[in-house]
């Protein structure tokens, strides 16, 4: 099941507000202080690892939906 | 028109980022919204803009034939128009780029009597041109799946950019639930390649980024090099065009055009 | 690095209903908002958004080549993200493809030390593959502006969808305030379409709606006939790919072999149709899981 989280609202919110997004870049603690992170959240952001994100966040969603050739 | 209808729309790449103002509104006013997205983030947000938000990926599993899968992700959808409500499904990018079963809903929902419509969305290619910066309308674009790309001996032409998809899935024909990548494929993929470019012309292997808090790869290499790149179901291939392409001086004076 | 700094974004074709969440944040939020739009809606919405909005339409001039007015917009840009101003240039559609401000401008605030970047956008194909009802993964899709694709001819695969853009305004190179297209163009287009496709290959010719009150405008007509089909500087055409070359099994079974070695090479079934359920099973035994 996916995981309802802090990481997961910021996530949103950064993805819908570029400015949030700079201010993030340029203070990362601060912004995710803001929004109250676990310490294992605060490290998967530090990472920038996109798979890592991917499997905290969980859920049955298929890594992935790619489509094939059309034989 | 009957009751029912059938909206589909694209999430676009970047949670909800990206997801425009008229498939937000389709979303949350829709009786039933079902949903393919490609990582939990943008589900977890899709499930909180409806009540009653159902995902389609339980129709792929390891190793299921594909068009069994698109088949059912179709009926699943007609099924719930068939019933008098408004539908809409949800998938990401572009819903009607790479998906095959979006404007197959489409048309059968219209020849059943209901309405249906398909609006667009942000694609891999939008992203991959302001992210790679690059113009493909400047020199003219090329897109192929890149195992087909290869089976069925694509035609191109080195004066307008090449961009290849899923680079990373040369071969593979059923649907696999694991990143899987094929690097001895690539080899091959160069081998046709060096037939028109030179080794050293410059590629990118492109992958965009599905969070805010990420890069896009972007590895910039040469023909000769994408075998050594990190190379994932998701990649992507452009390949820059070689030089302009020469003018036809007799048709550009017919249009009354000096050059 | 300068504080000035440049966000260049897209608005889509419906006025407000495609512009993205981050681009809207973006134009919002600006210190200086440029945009060049195609049509008075979005321009008074835009207007609305952010009291430092400014069009860049007036850069056009009369009987003037384009280039000129590109030159002069990016200029505009430039010189407010110099006075070190948050600055974000709008741009109708998606603001890379085929719009040289957009892009010029990133290179050159780049360029000069400045922080820039490009959000993407709703593109003019994003709207033809949802309003045709096209998937260009199935086929593979050429692209070309329609001039370009005159002018200078290339080798392109037939089996491919074509998408020409601005087929009504080939060869116009300068600036005109009406719509105008060129027949004269399109006859020739029509003429060079004629000998890869059959004369009677049906080709569209495409409008996007721009205003939600309006449905887009689609003409199927026969590539010979095209010429006499309802037209607009801005049509876009988009020719259907003719039946695809059959698979090389030689590549595809030199690929199959390279597949790595913990997946099976699923080939036999999908191509030879054979019996999906059973195959299914054995593929799932040999992976050493249950079926489903």
């Amino acid at each position: 099941m996916s995981k309802q989280s802090a990481l997961a609202n910021l996530l949103v919110e950064l993805s819908i507000d570029p400015m949030l997004r700079r201010r993030f870049q340029e203070d990362p603690s601060t912004v995710m202080n803001e929004v109250g992170l676990s310490d294992e959240e605060l490290e998967l952001v530090a990472g920038g690892n996109p798979e890592k994100i991917r499997d905290y966040l969980g859920g049955d969603v298929t890594a992935s939906c790619f489509v094939m050739f059309e034989s | 028109m009957k009751k029912g209808s059938l909206t589909i729309v694209g999430t676009g790449f970047l949670v909800a980022g990206q997801v425009t103002p008229e498939a937000l509104a389709s979303m949350r006013a829709a009786d039933q919204l079902f949903f393919l997205v490609a990582e939990p983030a943008t589900r977890l947000w899709l499930e909180s803009q409806h009540p009653s938000a159902e995902p389609l990926d339980y129709v792929f599993w390891e190793g299921r034939h594909r068009q069994e899968a698109y088949e059912e992700i179709v009926e699943r959808l007609l099924a719930a128009v068939r019933q008098r409500n408004d539908v809409c499904a949800a998938f990401y990018g572009h819903p009607g780029v790479f998906v095959y079963s979006s404007h197959e809903a489409v048309r059968r929902a219209r020849g059943e009597g209901f309405t249906a419509r398909m609006l667009p969305g942000v694609s891999a290619e939008d992203c991959l041109f302001a992210d790679l910066e690059v113009d493909p309308a400047a020199y003219g674009c090329q897109s192929f799946e890149a195992t087909d790309f290869l089976v069925r001996g694509r035609v191109f032409d080195p004066h307008s950019a090449l961009i290849l998809w899923q680079i990373g899935a040369l071969g593979v024909t059923t649907f696999h639930l694991h990143d899987l990548w094929n690097a001895e494929g690539l080899n091959i993929l160069v081998e046709v390649l060096c037939r028109v470019y030179p080794s050293t012309h410059s590629a990118i292997v492109y992958e965009a980024t599905h969070y805010p808090v990420c890069n896009p790869l972007i590895q910039r290499t040469t023909i000769a090099g994408i075998p050594e790149c990190q190379v994932n179901t998701h990649s992507t291939l452009w390949v820059p065009p070689v030089a302009k392409a020469r003018l036809d001086t007799g048709m550009a004076a017919q249009l009354g055009l000096s050059i | 690095m300068a504080q000035g700094r440049l966000t260049v974004i897209g608005t889509g074709y419906n006025v407000a209903g495609q512009v993205t969440p981050e681009a809207l944040s973006c134009m919002k939020q600006a210190e200086r908002l440029f945009y060049l739009m195609s049509d008075p809606a979005t321009s008074a919405w835009l207007k609305s958004l952010n009291a430092a909005a400014e069009s860049l339409y007036d850069c056009y001039r009369v009987d003037e080549p384009g280039t000129a007015a590109c030159e002069r917009m990016v200029e505009r840009i430039l010189t407010a993200v110099h006075a070190g101003l948050e600055v974000c240039a709008a741009f109708y559609g998606h603001p890379a493809i085929f719009v040289p401000p957009g892009l010029e401008s990133l290179r050159r605030a780049r360029q000069e030390g400045f922080s820039a970047r490009m959000l993407p956008a709703i593109s003019f194909e994003d709207c033809l593959f949802a309003d045709l009802g096209v998937d260009p993964a199935v086929h593979g899709r050429v692209m070309h502006e329609a001039t370009d694709f005159l002018i200078r001819p290339r080798i392109f695969d037939p089996t491919a969808g074509l998408i020409l853009l601005q087929v009504g305004a080939i060869g116009l190179v300068n600036f005109r305030k009406e719509d105008a297209p060129n027949r004269e163009g399109v006859r020739l287009l029509a003429r060079t379409l004629v000998k890869h496709y059959p004369e009677s290959h049906r080709v569209a010719l495409y409008r996007m709606s721009q205003l939600p009150i309006f449905e887009p405008s689609i003409a199927w007509v026969a590539v010979a006939e095209l010429a006499e089909a309802p037209l607009s500087v801005c049509s876009t055409l988009y020719v259907p790919p003719l039946p695809r070359r059959p698979i090389d099994p030689e590549m595809l079974a030199r690929l199959q072999k390279t597949v790595g070695s913990s997946l099976i090479a699923p080939l036999e079934c999908e191509l030879n149709e054979g019996t999906e359920g059973g195959n299914r099973n054995v593929k799932a035994e040999r992976l050493g899981e249950s079926p489903g």
